[in-house]
């Protein structure tokens, strides 16, 4: 519940244009030593020459992409050890959106409509079902959108999820 | 062994803390808690090592052997106002301290005082699985809440070591330590700077190995410089004493423990590719599950691998675990029979006799007694043993006391075998032609 509650607190933070790529950047550092230890490739690919700038706050982005990368990790673990791991990051400035996939087991079409659901997860008992469920969230309270990517935007044959920067119609 | 250094051993504000601390922070350039902290090291004299995060999984750590203490912030990774780390990450961060800790533990057990944010108890959650780097109370590690410390450090880490004889020991030693190794250094440099290589070629003409040699040198030398340590730990005997009214089992264990650790080196420690004076193997009967030790007593010198030659052959002693020992009430000796050597809490709590055997065990140490050795005896205990059985070895044969002066009398069993307590008048006769001769324990040659 602690984990609700502080996604409910108030933050100081004043919504500004942020470079989608400058946090994405910083997590994956701050992932590095994971990253290295399970032998996951990550990859951040910009298209075009325009960054893809987000107005938000630093935090939101942060939460989103510390959690995204928290769910990578695990499910890439679960894979042998001889498959070639990879997260792959598509940052699509012209269409305001991303793409964050990785070629772990993917999802399940069991679980497929309960993803987003608070304490749903698929990790068992490794899990508390609330990271994605506070992504889409955190992105709902800014207009934004996370959900599993179409067909036609997938980049690996794992988990893929779009993120729409997009201010959705109040 | 000289006299105790004077009062000026501790000084006043570092104490137990005098050297370079090495403090692990993000913030370390930033934060105001932590500026405070390290400011009140370098206003006490000593110097700060600043590192923002751990080092690197493939670091040396060798490089932080100089170090007196080390100051280490739990939350090495500031995510920012409303932000959680995840279960994945927040574990991963939790193992990355935990391994760096037990890292260093190889290299430097000096204490560590761990800096945190959150309720201190979260930090000791963490750590109680991991008994090996942290136990309640007795560990080398301190948490605080990095607000509660301040400028306060050297009092708050100074009241923290005494109440810890292990922390205690290990600075006060380390503190006559570093006086010894200058001295020796020193001494000898100022005498010829090539003094190393003048000794290592003294080795060398000798076929020994030269570094290992050196090295001994140097510990006896230093040994030799020692001051003794200032440290009193009286003040902890009560507390002793509570422990085994408490839990006299497990104080018996802990005793038992401490004492292997004082005369035996487990095999982990040692060179797997090497033999020496004193190394102990141990063979298990699969069906009866009895032990057999044995005991290597070749000199040192034959233990050793010279150019080109292959170090040889052990010399074995066998032996047996014994459950019962007879201890003089009024020394606390085990004692012994003139044919064996007993060695008390030897492995794994269990007593080890050495029966002194006409024949050695000529053995090489090949795969299988690699596999089987257990460690090594250590002096005094190896060198009491060593003179032990030299003595049983060469020992003279002297005549048997004649039967017509065996008393009738009831033998009283004794330290060293059957005492005989011979006629009043018996002495005085042998007295009085200054004929009187030595009774062997065990009844002459044998």
């Amino acid at each position: 519940m602690r984990d609700l509650q502080q996604l409910f607190k108030s933050t100081k933070q004043r919504r500004k244009d942020i470079r989608v790529v400058e946090v994405l950047e910083k997590v994956a550092r701050l992932f590095k030593g994971m990253t290295d230890r399970a032998r996951i490739a990550v990859s951040i690919q910009p298209l075009g020459d325009a960054p893809l700038v987000a107005k938000t706050t630093d935090a939101v982005l942060l939460q989103l992409f510390l959690n995204l990368f928290d769910n990578a990790v695990y499910w890439l673990e679960t894979q042998p050890t001889n498959k070639v791991r990879k997260i792959d990051i598509v940052l699509d400035a012209e269409h305001q959106q991303l793409v964050f996939a990785d070629n772990g087991p993917g999802i399940s079409d069991d679980d497929l409509p309960y993803i987003f659901e608070p304490f749903y997860s698929g990790k068992g008992q490794d899990g508390r079902g609330l990271g994605l469920y506070i992504a889409r969230q955190l992105l709902d309270r800014h207009d934004y959108r996370i959900d599993v990517a179409p067909k036609r935007d997938r980049v690996l044959p794992g988990a893929n999820f779009l993120i729409s920067f997009v201010e959705e119609a109040q | 062994m000289n006299l105790p250094a004077p009062a000026e051993a501790v000084p006043a504000i570092q104490g137990h803390f005098k050297g370079i601390a090495v403090v692990i922070d993000d913030q370390v350039h930033e934060e105001n808690a932590i500026k405070v902290i390290v400011k009140a090291i370098e206003d006490g004299g000593g110097h700060v090592v600043k590192l923002q995060d751990l080092p690197a999984d493939t670091a040396d750590l060798e490089n932080f052997t100089g170090a007196a203490f080390f100051i280490l912030d739990w939350n090495l990774v500031e995510l920012g106002e409303g932000v959680k780390a995840p279960e994945g990450f927040a574990a991963a961060e939790v193992n990355r301290k935990i391994e760096f800790l037990r890292r260093l533990r190889e290299h430097r057990h000096a204490p560590v005082f761990i800096f945190t944010k959150e309720n201190p108890e979260t930090v000791r959650d963490a750590l109680r699985p991991h008994a090996d780097i942290f136990q309640d109370g007795t560990s080398n590690i301190l948490i605080r809440q990095k607000g509660d410390v301040g400028e306060n450090v050297y009092r708050v880490l100074n009241e923290w070591a005494d109440q810890l004889p292990s922390v205690l020991a290990l600075k006060s030693w380390e503190r006559a330590n570093d006086k010894a190794v200058n001295s020796v250094f020193k001494d000898l440099h100022d005498r010829e700077h090539l003094w190393p290589v003048f000794m290592w070629k003294m080795f060398k003409d000798d076929e020994l190995i030269p570094a290992d040699e050196l090295g001994r040198l140097i510990t006896r030398l230093v040994a030799s410089r020692m001051d003794s340590l200032a440290i009193d730990l009286d003040a902890f005997l009560d507390g002793l004493d509570a422990q085994f009214t408490a839990n006299p089992d497990r104080y018996r264990a802990s005793l038992m423990a401490v004492l292997e650790g004082e005369r035996f080196l487990r095999k982990e420690k040692l060179d797997p590719d090497n033999f020496s004076t004193g190394d102990v193997f141990r063979e298990v009967n699969s069906q009866t599950n009895e032990a057999t030790y044995y005991l290597n007593l070749r000199a040192e010198c034959d233990c050793i691998k010279r150019s080109g030659r292959d170090p040889g052959s052990m010399h074995l002693l066998r032996g047996r675990e014994i459950s019962t020992i007879k201890v003089d009430p009024e020394f606390g000796n085990v004692q012994e029979q003139d044919n064996e050597g007993i060695v008390f809490a030897m492995y794994e709590g269990k007593h080890v006799r050495f029966g002194f055997a006409k024949h050695l065990k000529v053995q090489a140490f090949n795969a299988t007694y690699k596999a089987n050795r257990i460690g090594r005896l250590l002096p005094p205990f190896l060198t009491r043993l060593l003179e032990r059985y030299a003595a049983y070895s060469h020992r003279p044969g002297i005549p048997r006391v004649p039967s017509a002066l065996l008393p009738a009398q009831t033998a009283v069993e004794g330290a060293g075998g059957v005492v005989c307590e011979l006629p009043e008048q018996a002495v005085e006769s042998a007295n009085d032609a200054a004929a009187v001769g030595a009774v062997a324990p065990n009844g002459g040659n044998e």
